[in-house]
């Protein structure tokens, strides 16, 4: 039996190919997450990429510059109701201090890459020192995100450059890029291009739902004598990002997310500022055919739905989808076994939605159990929500 | 909020449809068998011809009629507005109604073919599918017409006016004596793969019932020194294997349970092969789907 599934839903939408950007909201907001210190000042002027947030080691930079108005609570960080500073944009982009861009970034030491990456917030894990292989995740979690492949298809010289030095520095015996066997675009750019770095092995991995997870990537790339001496596991994503902040010297304020959905008419790739609200992108950079929609973040299959636009961008946000629910009915288990069959985790979704208490630590929630049910059950309903929750 | 917003195409009609034009290949042999072939060789007349279809067609309408009645009579609370598609496929019924006209003799009373189907069917619809009804409604029809009608008899007519041999070709090719469509195992072993390979059938039931009585049947045949033929492929076995074991609705769904279950329905058959040959599957496919729910469970033991 067939136990590969592939979203062939996915392979209907087109994306446009071009450099969309929405760089200059009239206003952003910060987040003050709970433990973080306040260190502007309402009515100040503050500069692009001046900190304004600090916690011990970390810190939250403005991604524009011009004046705090204040502190407001009327926008939300996934559906949760968060105390955000409010920024106002000048549209000068005025910084402090220019820093000099680095001419090779393969020349920094483990500690200084380190220290870069934390002081800039490049990614949001700890490099693992002493691991002997490197997995790069270039496949989009959700098979109607397009981020991580445009990644690829737009800065796949510097991605390759990247991944090398990283590897180098770190030490990894084995460097593996997986990409997904069905974006042609990029598997011809990369075949191309990636005889320049022969220690990148590329991976063409299967176009199967759910391989962009990373427990699913890992267990069908890595062996369990790599697994055993230690994996570095990164997305293009966080590559792109180490890759400004070794390059500039600068932190990330900005960053790339879809926007798709069968509400939207021109599904797009789009660089936008963090602390953009929802709203303000969806209104200047897409063409909605139909009002009822619903916004979902992160994934058509796994995402979460949010009550309002008004949410704003985090790191964390891959992508935004309008989209109209299914309007299936749900009917009465046909015993199938399609769930308990697919379950990339091995689990028994139907046993778990009718025993509230057993254990489902173990779902990645993927949303395959729902994609896939005849019967139309809503398995997400008792999975305990999905990822973001 | 935990929205749906996009699903596979694979659905209770899909399903349902992929496994009657699975099922036509079957049925068009059967056609041929016990009605064409009977009427060019005018060993019947032309009610005679369509006799299999009024069984097949006429089965698959009853399903139809009591998932219609069922949902408009005694479902009326529940108050969506559902589709005619949905109605006339809110279950499995149509094909049960094809399986059964697949699988009974073609000297079968119609009147207590039509009665029993529908009158189970409907009785079915109250119990929440708790037994595989293709089996119940079997195992009834065989009871009238053995011990009420007394003349339960696979051969059709011009099988009853001569005198076979057959060999293992004739078996796999289905000119054998047996249910109406049910008798072809090349074709029945084609649509098997099909049914598996989209993911339309329960595969481990499937195969590991058809292994474990084959195995069983092997050893007894070879002990007893009878003709393996004679033995397993002469009462549509594989077909029930096929179609009336894996049965969504009653069998185990379970990566494992499935597999024990397959075991059990292919162990019992073999068992109760020494009390009736013709009703061993019947009755091994019905014990065990009273037990699918426990076998579902011991999923856990056999982890642990």
């Amino acid at each position: 039996m067939n136990n590969k599934i592939t979203i062939p839903e996915s392979m209907n939408v087109i994306f446009d190919k071009d450099i969309h950007e929405f760089l200059n909201p009239d206003h952003v907001y910060i987040p003050i997450e709970p433990g973080f210190e306040l260190n502007v000042k309402t009515g100040a002027f503050v500069y692009m990429e001046q900190v304004l947030l600090s916690k011990d080691n970390v810190k939250i930079y403005s991604p524009v510059s011009g004046k705090i108005l204040g502190k407001t609570t009327s926008m939300k960080l996934n559906n949760k109701d968060l105390e955000c500073i409010v920024i106002e944009n000048d549209f000068k982009e005025s910084l402090k201090k220019k820093t000099p861009a680095t001419k090779y970034i393969n020349e920094y030491s483990k500690d200084q890459i380190n220290d870069l990456i934390v002081k800039f917030n490049a990614i949001d894990r700890k490099l693992i020192y002493g691991a002997k292989t490197l997995v790069i995740n270039g496949i989009d979690k959700d098979p109607f995100e397009h981020t991580s492949s445009y990644i690829i298809n737009t800065y796949s010289d510097k991605i390759l450059e990247t991944i090398d030095a990283l590897a180098s520095i770190l030490g990894c015996e084995e460097t593996i890029l997986a990409i997904n066997n069905a974006d042609n675009l990029n598997v011809i750019n990369l075949i191309n291009n990636i005889g320049t770095y022969p220690n990148i092995k590329l991976k063409l991995v299967p176009d199967i739902y759910p391989i962009g997870f990373e427990s699913i990537l890992l267990k069908n790339t890595v062996s369990k004598k790599q697994e055993k001496s230690g994996v570095n596991y990164l997305t293009v994503e966080d590559i792109y990002n180490i890759y400004n902040v070794l390059k500039r010297k600068k932190p990330i304020t900005e960053k790339l997310i879809t926007i798709a959905g069968n509400a939207v008419e021109n599904p797009k790739v789009v660089k936008v500022k963090i602390g953009t609200s929802m709203a303000d992108i969806i209104k200047n950079s897409v063409t909605v055919t139909d009002d009822n929609y619903y916004v979902i973040i992160n994934g058509l299959l796994a995402g979460k739905t949010l009550t309002t636009l008004n949410n704003i961008i985090t790191p964390d946000i891959r992508s935004i989808f309008l989209n109209t629910a299914d309007k299936q009915k749900e009917t009465k288990c046909i015993q199938c076994g399609l769930c308990n069959l697919k379950c990339p985790a091995g689990l028994n979704p139907k046993y778990l939605k009718e025993h509230k208490k057993a254990d489902k630590s173990k779902c990645i929630h993927c949303g395959l159990c729902t994609y896939l049910c005849p019967a139309n059950i809503n398995f997400k309903k008792y999975l305990g929500g999905n990822e973001n929750e | 909020m935990n929205n749906v917003y996009v699903r596979s195409k694979k659905n209770i009609y899909q399903i349902s449809i992929t496994r009657i034009l699975l099922l036509l290949p079957m049925i068009l042999y059967g056609v041929y068998k016990n009605g064409l072939f009977l009427y060019i060789n005018k060993y019947t007349n032309l009610y005679g011809l369509f006799r299999p279809l009024i069984f097949i067609f006429g089965g698959a309408f009853i399903g139809a009629m009591v998932n219609v009645i069922y949902e408009l009579i005694f479902n009326k609370k529940n108050n969506n507005n559902p589709t005619i598609r949905e109605i006339l496929f809110s279950s499995f019924h149509i094909e049960y109604g094809i399986i059964l006209g697949c699988l009974v003799s073609i000297n079968t009373n119609v009147l207590v073919f039509f009665l029993s189907v529908f009158g189970l069917l409907m009785v079915s619809k109250f119990f929440k599918n708790r037994v595989n009804i293709m089996c119940v409604i079997f195992i009834t029809i065989y009871a009238i017409q053995t011990l009420v009608l007394k003349n339960f008899d696979y051969m059709n007519i011009y099988e009853s006016n001569k005198l076979f041999e057959y060999n293992i070709l004739d078996y796999i090719i289905g000119k054998n004596v047996g249910g109406i469509a049910s008798t072809n195992i090349l074709i029945n072993l084609l649509v098997f793969v099909l049914l598996s390979v989209t993911n339309n059938t329960k595969t481990s039931i499937g195969i590991l019932s058809m292994i474990t009585s084959l195995f069983l049947f092997s050893v007894y045949c070879m002990f007893a020194n009878v003709n393996i033929g004679n033995v397993f492929f002469q009462y549509g076995y594989i077909f029930i294997f096929t179609f009336v074991a894996t049965d969504y609705v009653t069998s185990s769904y379970t990566i494992l349970g499935m597999r024990i279950f397959g075991i059990v329905v292919g162990a019992l058959t073999f068992a109760f092969y020494f009390v009736n040959p013709i009703l061993a599957p019947f009755i091994a496919v019905l014990l065990t789907s009273f037990l699918n729910n426990l076998i579902d469970r011991s999923n856990k033991l056999f982890k642990k």
